[in-house]
């Protein structure tokens, strides 16, 4: 198929009527041009599922009648001032309940589970398989504040400083899209847009600028990467990794696939670079595991045993 | 918090603004999957928040908001198995006209064939084809409620079709 077409839009323009006459004619008269014509001729009869615009719109505003109850407690406890004391007692317990919504809110996705998340002030974070954030929502509009444990991805609303506590360092930012990623001692940062500083603990404060990640692993001085992607791969169904020491590649593993890996590696410095996909575990392991040419066995109850 | 006079906390422009952008969101996202049941619930949940944060967000800010927050969603939903596109038999109007019924079966064979290869597209490739095929956006207007370039889109295009075409000789 390669060089069959001068470049690779020239379908598309052709579809566009943005082809010259001459590109036009030569197109017209190949041996293809008739099963275009008719692939694009019959996709045109597809149709799809009617949507029942109504429907979900009456339920989104059911969404928001619940959403109103909750945030005006004191309205109805005026309310119930008038109804017999047994009752109140009952019922000023559900609004006490309803009263006191948590300060605290943690959020967590499950092995090869990823989660979408919308912070109070509208910034939005996508957890990583196995990962956790946790804040404060009394004090957010003070302090934007979040812990994590795992991977995250954040996308954060313009305003006052926004902070990401690990148990690595501290991630700060004013309103910019990066991927924090922190686990048994590895930490890195990516700065996909904006301006993201960076603070570990006996490490002088680094700024990240647009394309830029920080990585620090256990004591070893941190170390500075460039990459061109602008979202972290792993938003498309697939982990990246650039030389990471292979004992953090085999957590990622784990942590994708629910799996536990047994026996050893010899050479555990060893680093993987390379990319593996989140659906299919026999080419995760065959990428990862072949690629640094150690032998394995996956065995049943999701245990992979690793022979070196 | 002053509300502009273009905020989407009014709930009648709230109500029109999701008449407006609503079905699309939902055949953009079905494109993706496949899952009626996926889209719809993907549609409701966009726009729950979208109202949430409406004193966040201008009517020019909106669209791209919602499109936005409906791809972050969907990153975390799983792909259904299979996709099963329908589509639309044609109707012989003029009897004496030369669609015979061999031609007629031959065009089902053609469509059923077009269909599973439509299916079979990578999920990008699949979601430009038919937002630009079927919905009959510009690869401008693709390109901006993705947030990619024109260029891209239509790389993609070209993509698909010779995908397709290469998909369709095999089966």
């Amino acid at each position: 198929m390669k060089g069959e077409f001068k470049d690779d839009t020239f379908l598309a323009r052709w579809l566009n009527d943005q082809l010259t006459p001459q590109e036009l004619e030569d197109f017209q008269s190949s041996e293809a041009y008739g099963q275009f014509k008719k692939i694009v001729d019959g996709s045109e009869l597809i149709t799809i599922p009617s949507f029942d615009e109504e429907k979900i719109l009456s339920s989104i505003k059911e969404n928001h009648g619940q959403k109103a109850q909750e945030r005006s407690p004191k309205t109805r406890y005026i309310w119930l001032s008038g109804i017999a004391a047994s009752i109140i007692l009952v019922v000023s317990i559900i609004v006490f309940n309803i009263g006191t919504t948590p300060e605290i809110v943690t959020a967590k996705s499950e092995f090869g589970e990823k989660k979408f998340l919308l912070l109070p002030d509208g910034s939005e974070v996508v957890l990583n398989s196995k990962s956790e954030v946790t804040y404060h929502t009394g004090e957010w509009d003070e302090a934007r504040k979040i812990s994590l444990s795992g991977e995250a991805y954040f996308e954060v609303a313009a305003g006052e400083t926004f902070t990401v506590d690990t148990e690595s360092g501290e991630v700060t930012v004013l309103g910019t899209t990066f991927n924090v990623a922190v686990m048994n001692g590895f930490f890195e940062v990516k700065c996909f847009e904006g301006k993201v500083e960076v603070s570990a603990e006996n490490e002088a404060d680094y700024v990240l600028t647009p394309g830029k990640t920080y990585r620090k692993i256990n004591e070893q001085p941190a170390t500075y990467l460039t990459t061109t992607k602008n979202k972290p791969s792993w938003l498309d169904n697939e982990s990246s990794f650039h030389s990471v020491p292979i004992k953090y590649v085999l957590i990622a593993l784990e942590k994708q696939f629910n799996i536990k890996f047994e026996g050893s590696i010899s050479n555990i410095d060893s680093t993987f670079t390379g990319t593996f996909p989140h659906d299919d575990l026999d080419v995760a392991l065959k990428v990862v595991l072949g690629s640094l040419q150690i032998d394995y066995e996956l065995k049943e109850e999701r245990t992979v045993m690793l022979e070196d | 918090m002053q509300k502009s006079e273009n905020s989407l906390c009014d709930e009648d422009r709230f109500d029109s603004f999701y008449r407006v952008h609503a079905r699309l969101l939902r055949n953009f996202i079905y494109y993706k999957f496949g899952d009626e049941q996926q889209a719809d619930d993907v549609v409701q949940e966009a726009f729950t928040r979208l109202w949430q944060n409406c004193a966040k967000v201008t009517a020019e800010t909106a669209k791209s908001y919602l499109y936005k927050i409906a791809t972050n969603l969907s990153t975390s939903l799983k792909r259904s198995e299979s996709i099963r596109l329908k589509y639309e038999e044609r109707v012989i109007r003029d009897e004496k006209s030369s669609q015979t019924p061999e031609f007629l079966i031959l065009e089902k064979e053609f469509m059923e064939k077009l269909s599973r290869a439509i299916e079979s597209l990578p999920e990008r490739q699949r979601e430009v084809f038919l937002m630009n095929r079927v919905e009959k956006l510009t690869y401008r207007e693709i390109a901006e409620l993705s947030g990619v370039s024109v260029k891209a889109i239509e790389k993609l295009m070209h993509k698909a079709l010779v995908k397709l075409r290469q998909q369709i000789e095999n089966i």
